[in-house]
C-alpha cells in the first residue's frame, strides 16, 4: 500500500461510522457449526482427558482447511481410526 | 494391615462421556448402565482465585439429567509423582462424586506435572512413575493425601507406558500390586493399556495379572489403538482389537469384585467412528460383562518384590528428567543420554505435540486457520513446534490458548487480519469462562473474515471500515434463525 492509499484508507476509517454486531460468545467461538452450539463448547476450555491418548483435533484441522488452490490437506485421519 | 474391601454397587458396563455423546446414551440405557465422567474437562481455571478452578454449572447439570449411574475417572490430577497432589483439584472431584453420587473415584498412575528448579511444571501427558521402592513409597503417599479430599474410596488406573522396560525397576504389574496395598486403594485395570505395553516389549498381560491383587479390581477399561512408527499406540481411537476382547473374556472371569466395565473413545475420534460402531462396541461390553467373576480363582501372591530397587535415579530426578525430556528440552546428564536414546521418548514427544496442536486449534480456532492458510502447513507446523519447545504445556485448555496468543503477538508474524482476530478469539474466550460481554475492534469488514475462515477458505482482501463485534455472554439455542441481528448480516 503506497502513503497515498494508506492515507486515504485512514481517512475512510475515520469518516465511516463504527458497525457494530451482536454475537453470542457461543456462537462466535463455534462459527463454523452453530447447530448444536451449547452441547460443542462444553469440555473444550478445560482440562483435556485425553492426555493418556490421542488426541485427534489438530489432524482434523488439517484435513478440513484447504489450501489457496483450493486442495484439502490430506492428513490420513481415516487410516486411523477403525 | 489393610482394611477389608469396600462394599460398592455393581453399576454395570458403560461409556466414557463426552459432549455429543448424549443421544446414544440415552437411546441405549440397556447397554449403557454408567457414564464415566472426567471431571476436569468441565472445569475452569481461575488463575487467581481460591479454588483457582470452577465448575461449568450448565455441563454439570446435563450430565445429571442422563439416564444410569455416574462414576467420576479423574484426568488432570496424576496421582503418584513426587510433586505434592493438587489438594484444590482433589477437593473439587471430592465434590462432584457427592454432586453425581459417583461411588468411588479412579484417578491415573502417573505423573503430569513435575517439580523443577525453578517451579512446576505440566508435562503435556500422563508419564510413567519410577518402579521402585522408593516409588511405591511416594505413591502411596500421595494417594493417601488425595483421599483425605475425597470421601469415597479410590482406584488407580494401571498406566501406559511407551519405555523401554529397564533392569532398575520392578516389573508392571508388581509395582501396581505394592502400591495399592500400601495405599489400600482399588485397582482400574486399563485391558488395553497393559495390553499396549505388552504389545510395545513390556510385561505381558497374562504376566501382569499374575502380579496384580485381582480382588482390588473394580473397574476395567477397555479402548482400541492404532500403530505408529512401530509403537502400539493408547489412542481410544476407535474399536476393541478382537485379540484383546477375546482376552478379556478370560481375564473378567477372574475379577470377583468388578464393579464396572467402561469403553473409552477419544471425542475427536467419535465423528469418524460414528454412532453405529459405538452401539456395536457397548453390545461387545454387555457380553463381556455377563462372564465377569464367573470363576474362582485366587488372589496371586507372586507379586512381592525380589528386585532391589532402592538405587539411582531417586523418583524426583526421574520425573524431572523425563518430563523435560518430553516437553522438548534436553536436562544434561547420564540418565537423560540413557532415555533419550529409548525410541519410547520419542514417541511421547510426538504424542505431547499432537495434543498442544489439538488444544490450540480447539480454542484459537480462526486464528490457526488463517495461520494455516496464510503460512501454510509447514511453517505453521513449525510455528507450533517452536512455541512447543520454548513455552511448557499449560494443564487448561483455556491458558495454553493464552500461552500461545501471547507467543504470536511477540513473533510478531506480518499475517493480514491476524492481530485483530487474536483479540476477537481471545475475547470470546474469555466470555465463554466469565459470561461477560466483551468487544473487539476491527479495520476491516469481519463477518466475511470469519466466515470464509470457518468455511477452511483464505478470507479475501480487506473491505476496511470500522467494526465492532459485541460479543455477549448470553446463552443461546442451536437455531441461528433466531438471532437476526447477526444472521441476516452474515453473508450467503
Amino acid at each position: 500500500m503506497d502513503g497515498r492509499n494508506a492515507l486515504s484508507f485512514e481517512r475512510q476509517r475515520e469518516a465511516a461510522p463504527v458497525v457494530t454486531i451482536s454475537i453470542p460468545a457461543k456462537i462466535a467461538y463455534n462459527i463454523d457449526a452453530m447447530h448444536d452450539v451449547v452441547k460443542r463448547v462444553a469440555g473444550i476450555l478445560g482440562c483435556d482427558g485425553c492426555h493418556s491418548g490421542f488426541d485427534f483435533r489438530f489432524r482434523h484441522v488439517l484435513d478440513f482447511v484447504v489450501n489457496q488452490e483450493g486442495e484439502i490437506f490430506a492428513g490420513g485421519l481415516e487410516q486411523r481410526i477403525g | 494391615m489393610a482394611r477389608p474391601l469396600p462394599d460398592l454397587p455393581d453399576l454395570g458396563p458403560g461409556v466414557i462421556y463426552f459432549a455429543g455423546l448424549e443421544p446414544i446414551i440415552e437411546e441405549n440405557q440397556d447397554l449403557v448402565r454408567v457414564v464415566e465422567i472426567e471431571p476436569q474437562t468441565l472445569w475452569f481455571s481461575t488463575p487467581g482465585s481460591s479454588p483457582p478452578y470452577r465448575k461449568d454449572e450448565a455441563a454439570v447439570d446435563r450430565i445429571k439429567e442422563l439416564p444410569g449411574a455416574r462414576l467420576l475417572h479423574s484426568v488432570g490430577n496424576a496421582v503418584g509423582g513426587s510433586a505434592s497432589p493438587d489438594v484444590d483439584q482433589a477437593a473439587l472431584v471430592g465434590d462432584m462424586a457427592v454432586e453425581l453420587r459417583s461411588p468411588w473415584v479412579s484417578e491415573h498412575l502417573s505423573f503430569n506435572r513435575v517439580r523443577d528448579y525453578d517451579g512446576d511444571f505440566a508435562t503435556g501427558f500422563m508419564l510413567p512413575l519410577r518402579q521402585t521402592d522408593a516409588g511405591i513409597a511416594i505413591a502411596a503417599a500421595a494417594i493417601e493425601e488425595i483421599a483425605r479430599h475425597i470421601d469415597v474410596p479410590i482406584a488407580v488406573e494401571t498406566p501406559v507406558n511407551y519405555l523401554r522396560p529397564r533392569r532398575d525397576e520392578m516389573p508392571d504389574g508388581a509395582f501396581i500390586a505394592e502400591v495399592s496395598e500400601e495405599a489400600d486403594c482399588g485397582i482400574l485395570l486399563d485391558l488395553h493399556n497393559v495390553w499396549t505395553n505388552e504389545l510395545n516389549g513390556r510385561q505381558p498381560l497374562l504376566a501382569f495379572l499374575d502380579q496384580i491383587p485381582l480382588d482390588r479390581v473394580w473397574e476395567v477399561h477397555l479402548a482400541g489403538g492404532f500403530e505408529h512408527r512401530g509403537y502400539w499406540l493408547d489412542a481410544h481411537s476407535g474399536a476393541v482389537p478382537e485379540t484383546l476382547l477375546e482376552l478379556a473374556g478370560q481375564v473378567l472371569t477372574r475379577l470377583p469384585n468388578l464393579h464396572a466395565l467402561i469403553y473409552e473413545l477419544t471425542p475427536s475420534a467419535f465423528p469418524t467412528f460414528g454412532i453405529d460402531a459405538v452401539r456395536q462396541q457397548l453390545l461387545r461390553l454387555q457380553s463381556l460383562w455377563d462372564l465377569r467373576g464367573s470363576t474362582s480363582v485366587p488372589t496371586p501372591c507372586s507379586h512381592v518384590n525380589t528386585i532391589a530397587t532402592h538405587g539411582d535415579p531417586l523418583p524426583a530426578v526421574w520425573e524431572r528428567t523425563l518430563g523435560e525430556l518430553v516437553i522438548g528440552k534436553d536436562p544434561g546428564g547420564e540418565l537423560a543420554s540413557e532415555l533419550a536414546s529409548d525410541p519410547g521418548v520419542g514417541i511421547l514427544r510426538d504424542l505431547v505435540r499432537e495434543v498442544r496442536a489439538s488444544t490450540i486449534v480447539s480454542t484459537l480456532r480462526l486464528v490457526s486457520r488463517l495461520l494455516l492458510l496464510a503460512l501454510g502447513q509447514e511453517t505453521f507446523e513449525d510455528l507450533l513446534a517452536r512455541f512447543e519447545c520454548e513455552i511448557p504445556p499449560e494443564l487448561f485448555a483455556s491458558e495454553e490458548a493464552a500461552r500461545f496468543a501471547g507467543y504470536l503477538r511477540s513473533a510478531d508474524l506480518e499475517v493480514a487480519y491476524l492481530p485483530e482476530l487474536l483479540a476477537f478469539e481471545e475475547a470470546v474466550l474469555a466470555t465463554l469462562m466469565d459470561g461477560r460481554p466483551r468487544s473487539a475492534d476491527f479495520s476491516f469488514e469481519p463477518i466475511s473474515v470469519l466466515r470464509a475462515l470457518s468455511e477452511g477458505r483464505r478470507p479475501g482482501p480487506p473491505s476496511p471500515g470500522r467494526f465492532r463485534i459485541e460479543v455477549t455472554g448470553e446463552d443461546v439455542v442451536p437455531n441461528p434463525q433466531e438471532y437476526p441481528s447477526w444472521s441476516n448480516y452474515w453473508p450467503h
